[in-house]
């Protein structure tokens, strides 16, 4: 006899077997270390024979990294600054995205190339291309080398520039890098949201007589505010939490070369909490301008 | 009956593809220029380590280094293949390691990941709301910073030296899980509603309903993941030689004497590149299909 499970607390199951193998992963691999160096923030650790060994000072880690360590706060400042990108990425991921689309000879190779800073960015080559194109990480424009130093600069001293102008140009070129460097998720995630737009809305619009900006800025722009918001937060973490970011080498050099963990899990909690303040401000502008289409 | 409708909807949007795409020529000659200015940038990195591995070491240890070679050579690559074959360890079992770490890693992860993200977009339960906050969380956190207490907790599970200190930790990584959820939301609910009326249980409702609309977004974490494994593995987690991956090998040997192995250091670079390439190529053909008829809503 098969007693009869109701379906709601059959769906219950379900939902908690489906959750369960990755929550344990999740659980294991970031909750256990993120509350593991939480308590690391209190505590002023030391390596010894037997392992690590902490001793409790309550919040003296926390209080030193605001009041005492100037370099900190000022360092969290500088990367705020860096969220001037954000919408320069969205602009640029949207009209990449919409050049995608478009179906032409080449579109293929074209994706994969819009792509190709995802698939190598975090790789090998990124230390390659950190010391010798981008010289301080994807992030330092002022010292691309290899056109101050190689072919670019002596071409535009021959045409007569003044240095300022080429620094000028040599900088421009490096923030066109950084751009491109940093938008192959959001151009592939709005190619994705372009995608959901069904076309019928489109052929309606057409029909109604709209022309393409007004496609663009009715339709398309609406339709697309919820990958808009997970672009947006993509690219803030994204920014904030890019292995080149001073301040992240900052808290993993008070580790692994000042060997003060206690100082650098106080260090890294503070700068999270900072980040997640910004993307709470974020989500809650955002949040009103977001379109769902199926109300 | 509603399933079929959607379905036949799929077909009818697939057809149309194009319909909208009236364009003059002079328009698309001027979208394909612009694409391939800002294309050059985008590949410029792989040209650039590309030439730097052809080059002859009197030319690579020029500064400022050139654009273009002058006597491509292939020196490099025979001179890898030397030293990898001089390993005690042959180079195909690096390979295989690799692979198989970064295959189960990402599988694993791609899996899970959807399964959970389901429930999460779909379902209602208490403490969903804080549960999303706690991967929101897990998101802004970066490996580095967690990394020594996770190394803790690798060695206390018996994982150091297996390929699962490589596999486990990708399960629970929230990026894919964030994104696959984030697509699942705008499936309607009546089209899950319609399954579950026919009689479909939960876990049908995932794998025959959710997950094929989901495609596009699958894939893309799949060669994200597939990525992030491969370009991430750290030297940290294992250092029994028979178990190395090979960017860690590549890295022993042109590492181990820097500015004399330059190039093959170079080589061995491109090579590495050449992976993920392929799976977004084979991937990104599948993204491409399936976001044609993606186009559903209600």
């Amino acid at each position: 006899m098969k007693k009869k499970i109701p379906y709601y607390q059959k769906k219950k199951i379900y939902g908690f077997l489906f959750i369960t193998p990755w929550l344990l992963g999740f659980l294991l691999f970031f909750v256990v270390p993120f509350v593991q160096s939480c308590l690391y923030a209190f505590q002023d650790l030391t390596t010894s024979p037997e392992g690590m060994v902490g001793e409790w000072i309550g919040s003296y880690n926390f209080s030193y990294a605001l009041f005492r360590d100037t370099d900190f706060l000022i360092q969290c400042a500088n990367s705020l600054k860096d969220l001037v990108t954000v919408p320069l990425i969205l602009v640029y991921s949207i009209c990449f995205a919409l050049l995608l689309k478009k179906e032409y000879a080449g579109r293929t190779t074209m994706r994969a190339i819009a792509f190709l800073p995802v698939i190598i960015g975090s790789g090998v080559l990124m230390d390659i291309m950190k010391t010798d194109v981008f010289s301080s990480g994807v992030k330092g424009a002022e010292t691309v080398y290899l056109f101050s130093g190689g072919g670019l600069t002596g071409l535009f001293t021959s045409m007569g520039l003044s240095p300022d102008m080429i620094g000028f140009i040599n900088n421009v070129i490096g923030k066109i890098f950084d751009l491109t460097w940093r938008s192959g998720v959001q151009i592939l995630l709005f190619l994705a949201g372009l995608h959901n737009i069904p076309s019928y809305v489109y052929e309606a619009a057409e029909i109604e007589g709209a022309n393409a900006l007004e496609q663009f800025f009715k339709i398309t722009l609406p339709m697309l505010t919820p990958m808009i918001l997970l672009n947006v937060v993509y690219s803030v973490i994204d920014i904030f939490s890019d292995f080149g970011n001073t301040i992240i080498q900052m808290i993993y050099n008070m580790a692994f070369t000042n060997v003060r963990f206690g100082y650098s899990s106080a260090l890294s909690i503070l700068y999270f909490m900072m980040i997640a303040v910004v993307l709470v401000i974020v989500y809650l502008v955002m949040k009103r301008f977001i379109v769902h289409p199926e109300e | 009956m509603r399933e079929k409708k959607q379905a036949k909807r799929f077909t009818l949007g697939k057809k149309k593809m194009g319909m909208n795409n009236r364009r003059s020529k002079i328009g698309n000659g001027f979208v394909i220029l612009l694409l391939l200015l800002l294309g050059a940038f985008m590949a410029f990195p792989l040209y650039y380590t590309l030439i730097q591995s052809l080059k002859p070491s009197e030319e690579l240890f020029q500064f400022p280094p050139r654009l273009y070679v002058l006597r491509p050579t292939l020196e490099h690559y025979t001179e890898l293949s030397q030293l990898m074959s001089n390993m005690w360890v042959p180079f195909s079992r690096y390979l295989f390691n690799t692979l198989f770490v970064t295959l189960a890693g990402t599988i694993f992860h791609v899996l899970f990941a959807g399964m959970a993200a389901y429930p999460l977009a779909k379902h209602k339960f208490p403490g969903r709301d804080a549960l999303f906050a706690v991967i929101l969380l897990g998101l802004m956190f970066v490996g580095q910073v967690t990394f020594l207490p996770s190394f803790i907790i690798i060695a206390k599970l018996n994982m150091l030296n297996t390929y699962w200190a490589y596999i486990c930790p990708s399960i629970g990584a929230s990026l894919g899980l964030f994104l696959i959820k984030q697509f699942i939301e705008q499936i309607p609910d009546a089209l899950i509603e319609a399954a579950r009326i026919d009689g479909t249980n939960e876990w049908r409702v995932y794998f025959q309903i959710v997950m094929p609309n989901i495609k596009p977004a699958i894939l893309t974490v799949f060669i994200f993941q597939f990525v992030n494994i491969w370009n991430g593995l750290s030297k940290e987690l294992v250092y029994e030689e028979q178990l190395k991956v090979v960017k860690v090998a590549l890295e022993q040997v042109s590492a181990s004497n820097a500015y004399a192995r330059m190039g093959s250091g170079m080589a061995g670079s491109v090579l590495l590149m050449i992976p993920p390439i392929v799976v977004f190529i084979l991937m990104q053909r599948n993204v491409v299909e399936t976001m044609t008829f993606a186009g559903m809503k209600d």
